[in-house]
């Protein structure tokens, strides 16, 4: 089935904050609307739901998600939308000489086409591995990966969970294990205690947020009282184990995140490491587009540019959410309103001033919550030397093509002209992957800088390519042309429609 | 059995067949292939790394899925496919173990 | 001191092996690229290494192909360069020539296969026909629809994103200044030597001055002649390709199609490298095209290259598709490149043109040998740029 025939005003590839605050404000002003998502059902990861065959019995309790909840029921039930779900979005591209966008796609092998007069795009972010000797083992995951295996699968990934990084992030998820029944082998915080401590300084930040920071203290009070072994100062060395991560060892570090080769190192006994030192924005998309990115050190590497009401430097195109910078599910909430009023003036359906004055209040709204994020984008921040401590000399860096800290740098040293994140990645495979890059970019990027002497925004992103996932070629072929695949003769290059 | 299900199977869908690399194993419907694999201590996809993500982008945990129902066996990333009755997974790309 | 013998426009492929040739031949060699080494179609294309008269030479009727069979001898010399150029440069290159299929699948390309065969043999290119089982155990994996198949044993593929930058370390080795980031904004000619403006990050001078000029600048060719007040009509074509996933080795051939536009072979890696001259579309800015940005993908076209793939080896559809991207080729009006003086009195030079990846060193080794000797081993006087000369007649001594 191709939508071929139907040109929606809007296409939102995304379903989580963002992109249903957008539907809800689209939808609201008669505007026809796809959503597009890879996922079974909406939500996002932040609400990733269960399946629904399984019980909804305490799914995401808590004043936290409330809000959040409230949005994704009401959408939900909006009659007039329309869902594509368990489907792979391959690109974004403007229609040629038509007005808007052509957006192509894959669901169940099935290739998919839609048009749109707008888009946008909030596929969000993913965690950035660390690199250390193992890091690539059975039994290392993402912290956010432990964490959507509980809340939507309700299953504790491990017999003996071990976590480690820099992020606040981690607590929650490690609570939450807890809470489940599930065992704590450990947590461990590459910065000091007091730098974690540090945001009772903050005092306006506490009253403005004070369920966040409740919640987070809540949850460093309960593992403390479970027994759970809190490290501050301890980062990866190396995760070890035959098969599997068996052992996980911790290096001290400072607080440049150097290593303190004179304390000693720890070992503790877990089947899974759950990491969590960063998070990447997802702006492959938008860039496929071409939609201008910025660099941003603290919140996701390539970010999407955008103007007040969340447009991309393409026309028509709109971003929000994680792919403008991680700032986290409120923000991107915020942010699809705001793309949601864009996107209604771009489709004609309220004028400029309007939109001003229906943003206004999401706009302090954002101010507000994009300081709170900048300020825990700076205590969560990786100490500067940390990636390059716990990586060592020869760790992988690009886990799909197996390229290791060593052959980039026996690339760079041995040919002066690679200057772009690019070309290295032509050089030495890092990036050409099954995962197009998207998770040894930020670790093989900061190598070269570290190399080169050069920041890493003058090494540009990997290009973003289509398709922004890899796809089936049986299905890519079946939703070709009939007649020009049919051809069996020389004239095979006749023009085809 | 590694990790476990969280109230056992209560609140999960009703017990389904599903085989893992040939040999019978607990599942629910509503489960996604990944949650076996997790459970039942395999490692999924590429031979010496283990599944990262859960959301699609690493294709660390590709399996490749039969079923009585379809002609073809096809790859796909565990954690996006729900596991379904009378379906045979495989580990790896191309059924590689 | 900024006095060299000859001034490299153009840091791809044949710019770099121009320079290494060059600077091995103990001349001075300064090379200039604006970008990045290998940025462009050099490091974008198939890596095909074919040295079959093509696809696109002879589709076009007997009389043309008859003319296009002129480069055959070039193929041949191109074809020695490559089966010693990992050797010779010290590095793994992928160079992998294992023999190439052209495919049949139709009576008219078997026809044109027999004569294209007839042309080669004039020509000492040695193609054998293959058929029914002698082609299947030639190539198990092709599928059902072909039918007959041309084989040239020493045809093959290397890989384009090693190739460029490993000529940049051997000149650079050799003596030459290798520049990516340094544009020549500005040619001025004054006392017999050329004057070259130098602009970009990585620019080591203002200015330098050299005794020849070496345009190398692939597609866009033209514009750099232009600087010297020279015309080089160089049009740039828009071409997209394709890569799957890795699969288990079994294509070992460069596979092409007779009368269709596909060319196929499988890297190393496992990944299978699928191309053969789809075109993609150059995005425009207020009206015109702008070369600056990447060609735009035509999902059809990819959906029709991959469909021909899938029809000469069927394994292909149990792939994935992991990337498709799009890069711009120079070609010439008359499909032959440009090899030579396009000025002889001033000492400007162009090595351009098409299968530039294939035959690019054999244009950088016989440049080097032109503009170092004055002569060369191998007759070029079929793509002496001399052939502009209606044009640059009118040109000439505006530098």
């Amino acid at each position: 089935m191709t939508n071929e025939a139907t040109t929606y005003d809007a296409a939102i590839v995304g379903a989580g904050p963002a992109g249903l605050a957008a539907a809800r404000e689209l939808s609201s002003r008669g505007a026809r609307v796809v959503i597009l998502d890879e996922q079974a059902r909406p939500g996002g990861q932040i609400m990733r739901q269960r399946p629904a065959e399984f019980a909804e019995d305490g799914w995401l309790s808590g004043g936290l998600y409330r809000k959040l909840k409230a949005l994704l029921r009401e959408v939900e039930s909006l009659r007039e939308l329309d869902w594509s779900m368990s489907t792979t979005v391959l690109g974004v591209a403007d229609a040629d000489g038509d007005e808007g966008f052509v957006l192509t796609a894959v669901r169940a092998d099935e290739s998919l086409t839609f048009r749109a007069k707008t888009v946008l795009c909030c596929n969000g972010c993913y965690e950035r591995p660390a690199v250390f000797p193992g890091a690539v083992k059975p039994g290392v995951m993402g912290a956010g990966a432990v964490q959507t295996l509980l809340k939507s699968q309700k299953i504790v990934a491990g017999d003996a969970i071990f976590f480690a990084g820099a992020h606040p992030f981690q607590l929650l998820v490690a609570a939450q294990i807890a809470q489940a029944g599930g065992r704590i082998a450990g947590v461990a915080f590459a910065q000091s205690r007091l730098r974690v401590l540090s945001i009772l300084k903050e005092p306006w930040l506490l009253v403005s947020h004070w369920r966040v920071f409740a919640t987070a203290f809540g949850n460093l009070v309960r593992l403390r009282r479970a027994g759970v072994p809190l490290y501050f100062g301890y980062a990866m060395k190396e995760a070890i184990g035959a098969n599997r991560v068996e052992t996980v060892i911790l290096q001290p570090v400072d607080s440049g995140g150097r290593a303190r080769t004179r304390a000693p190192t720890k070992r503790v006994d877990a089947d899974l490491l759950a990491m969590s030192y960063a998070f990447e924005a997802s702006s492959e998309l938008a860039r496929q587009v071409g939609a201008q990115s910025r660099w941003s050190e603290l919140s996701g590497g390539w970010v999407a540019t955008h103007s007040q009401l969340m447009e991309s430097s393409v026309p028509g195109l709109f971003v929000a959410g994680e792919v403008t910078g991680v700032a986290g599910a409120d923000a991107s909430l915020v942010e699809g309103c705001l793309a949601g009023l864009g996107m209604a003036v771009a489709l004609g359906s309220i004028d400029a001033e309007e939109a001003a004055r229906c943003a206004a209040p999401h706009r302090r709204r954002l101010r507000n919550l994009l300081r709170f994020a900048q300020y825990l984008a700076r205590l969560a921040a990786v100490p500067a030397q940390l990636f390059e401590t716990m990586a060592g000399a020869s760790a992988v860096v690009c886990r799909c093509e197996g390229v290791t800290r060593a052959d980039i740098a026996e690339a760079l040293a041995g040919n002066a002209q690679i200057s772009t994140a690019n070309s290295l990645k032509l050089f030495t495979r890092a990036g050409m992957g099954l995962c197009q890059g998207r998770l040894c970019y930020a670790n093989a990027a900061a190598q070269m800088a570290a190399q080169r002497g050069a920041r890493v925004e003058t090494l540009g992103p990997f290009q973003a390519q289509w398709p922004a996932r890899p796809v089936s070629i049986a299905s890519l072929i079946a939703a070709g042309d009939e007649d020009c695949v049919a051809s069996r003769t020389t004239k095979i290059r006749k023009p085809c429609r | 059995m590694r990790g476990k299900r969280v109230d056992g199977a209560s609140g999960r869908g009703k017990p389904i067949e599903v085989r893992l690399n040939g040999q019978p194993v607990e599942a629910y419907e509503g489960e996604t292939v990944l949650a076996l694999l997790i459970l039942h201590g395999e490692r999924a996809g590429a031979p010496e790394r283990g599944p990262f993500c859960n959301m699609g982008v690493c294709h660390d945990c590709l399996v490749t899925l039969s079923h009585s129902d379809q002609a073809h066996p096809r790859e796909a990333r565990a954690c996006l496919t729900a596991a379904t009755d009378g379906m045979s997974v495989f580990i790896g790309p191309g059924g590689r173990r | 001191m900024n006095r060299y013998d000859v001034l490299v426009i153009g840091g791809g492929l044949i710019g770099c092996a121009s320079a290494c040739y060059l600077a091995r031949r103990g001349l001075r060699v300064f090379l200039a690229e604006k970008n990045d080494l290998n940025s462009l179609a050099s490091g974008q294309n198939a890596g095909s290494l074919h040295f079959q008269l093509e696809h696109r030479l002879i589709e076009h009727g007997d009389a043309l192909a008859a003319q296009f069979a002129q480069v055959l001898p070039l193929n041949a010399y191109a074809s020695r360069l490559w089966a010693g150029l990992e050797e010779d440069l010290g590095a793994s290159l992928g160079v992998r020539m294992d023999g190439g299929l052209m495919l049949a699948a139709t009576d008219e390309e078997t026809e044109l296969l027999h004569k294209k065969q007839a042309l080669e043999s004039k020509s000492g290119i040695d193609t054998r026909m293959l058929k029914g089982a002698a082609l299947r155990a030639c190539a198990p994996y092709l599928g059902e629809d072909v039918r007959a198949a041309s084989f040239l044993a020493t045809e093959g593929s290397a890989n384009p994103r090693l190739v460029t930058l490993a000529y940049a370390r051997a000149a650079a080795k050799a003596g030459a200044g290798v520049y990516a980031g340094c544009e020549v904004a500005a040619l001025s000619r004054g006392g017999g030597v050329w004057r070259a403006d130098l602009i970009g990050a990585n620019a080591p001078a203002a200015r330098i001055c050299a005794d020849n000029v070496l345009n190398a600048a692939g597609a866009f060719a033209g514009r750099a002649a232009l600087l010297a007040h020279l015309h080089l009509p160089v049009m740039p074509v828009p071409l997209m390709m394709c890569v799957t996933d890795r699969a288990p080795p079994a294509i070992p051939h460069l596979v092409q199609r007779a009368g269709a536009r596909l060319s196929m072979k499988q890297a190393r890696d496992g990944n299978i490298i699928i191309g053969g001259g789809w075109p993609a579309r150059f995005r425009t800015a207020n009206g015109t095209p702008d070369f600056s940005r990447r060609p735009k993908l035509i999902h059809s076209n990819v959906a029709r290259n991959l469909a021909l793939a899938v029809q000469a080896a069927p394994l292909v559809a149990q792939r994935r598709l992991l990337r498709c991207w799009t890069g711009v080729v120079g070609v010439t009006p008359d499909q032959l490149p440009y090899l030579g003086a396009v000025s002889k009195s001033s000492g400007f030079y162009a090595a351009v043109g098409g299968s530039g990846f294939t035959l690019g060193p054999a244009y950088a080794s016989l440049m080097a040998e032109l503009i170092a000797t004055g002569e060369t081993s191998l007759d070029i006087s079929a793509y002496d740029p001399a052939r502009l000369s209606s044009v640059n007649g009118f040109m000439e001594g505006a530098a």
